[in-house]
């Protein structure tokens, strides 16, 4: 059942649920730059049209085996609301049975920023990053896992980093 | 740096849909508004001043890292994440992405990093890369930045220790909660 106006749910058999957040329709940025956005949109929808939610179950029970996931915050890939992307990144919340929340944070490669290795070294970097900063600050969120293309529906052709 | 980013999507047309993706934690909060430094200071005072403390507390926190050059964080040889050190500057936004060489770095000075930085915009502007709708004022303020940088001599100095800076550190990349900051956010 919906939780608030705006979203709408998808109950699938093994109890997981795919909540879908509210959306708003691409014509609706049109005063936004227009350029940047519908390259970062389409960048968003390939990535969501891309990602495998049976790929993300099995990374997130490998790992938290004790814990169950109940509902992903998935956007519908034609209409992505704001509030569910930066301008690089679209965020996806995944809730566990005891209530802990965690983000999957991702995006497609977009050639515009170079070649693919470019992305793949700004990835690791920001997670190198984040992974020194936890030594001493709370402030920057735990990162629990990472990689390219593993999360794909077609992995295969991808490589692989995971840490 | 005052690259115009329009013509690299002329020229890098297309998407591939490789998922580069993390997984974190989900903090708390919500984005902090510019409001909060905008607004008539009467109206934000108590929340303007817990802002500032815990921004100074997490600032002084970060300060206990710090690295011998200027660059971008990288996991040790083989991705030791417990041997993370400076490697080469990269960024998606910028002159690193259209212009070989797109690992530069790591640098000495500010100076190095800086000019390094313009020079492949000025070379890229001769070969009509970037900058195609106004090339000269382009140029010609990239000229100007290299002067001023080259006769600035703090940029020049060897300062030996480095430490870890937000690239983008828009008052939105902190989430708060009941003005407490809880979150710093967006490494890339």
């Amino acid at each position: 059942m919906p939780r608030d106006t705006g979203e709408f749910f998808l109950p699938k058999s093994d109890g997981l649920t795919i909540r879908r957040p509210g959306t708003r329709k691409i014509d609706q940025y049109v005063s936004l730059h227009l350029c940047h956005l519908i390259t970062h949109l389409k960048q968003f929808e390939d990535a969501l049209r891309d990602l495998s939610i049976d790929a993300l179950q099995e990374r997130l029970r490998i790992l938290r085996p004790e814990q169950t996931v109940t509902e992903i915050c998935l956007p519908d890939p034609s209409e992505i609301p704001e509030e569910c992307h930066g301008g690089l990144n679209i965020h996806i919340p995944v809730l566990f049975d005891d209530g802990v929340k965690w983000m999957l944070r991702m995006n497609g490669y977009n050639r515009a920023h170079g070649p693919f290795e470019v992305s793949r070294y700004v990835r690791e970097s920001e997670v190198a990053t984040m992974k020194a900063l936890q030594s001493v600050t709370k402030l920057v969120p735990r990162v629990h896992d990472w990689g390219i293309g593993t999360l794909s529906k077609n992995n295969g052709e991808h490589c692989f980093y995971l840490r | 740096m005052f690259l115009s980013s329009i013509v690299i999507y002329e020229a890098h047309a297309g998407i591939d849909p490789r998922c580069l993706f993390i997984i974190s934690d989900h903090k708390r909060g919500e984005p902090c508004d510019d409001d909060l430094f905008y607004e008539p200071i009467s109206d934000t005072q108590a929340a303007r001043a817990t802002f500032i403390e815990g921004y100074a507390d997490y600032a002084i926190q970060v300060a206990e890292l710090s690295y011998k050059a200027i660059g971008s964080l990288k996991f040790g040889e083989g991705g030791a994440s417990d041997q993370i050190t400076v490697g080469p500057l990269v960024e998606l936004y910028g002159i690193s992405g259209i212009a070989a060489p797109h690992f530069p770095g790591p640098f000495k000075t500010m100076r190095d990093r800086y000019i390094d930085q313009i020079d492949r915009v000025l070379e890229c502007t001769r070969k009509g890369l970037v900058g195609r709708s106004r090339p000269l004022s382009i140029y010609l303020a990239h000229l100007v930045a290299r002067s001023l940088i080259m006769d600035c001599a703090d940029l020049a100095k060897e300062e030996g220790e480095f430490f870890i800076r937000q690239p983008d550190a828009l008052i939105g990349q902190f989430l708060s909660h009941e003005n407490e900051i809880t979150a710093v956010l967006d490494w890339e």
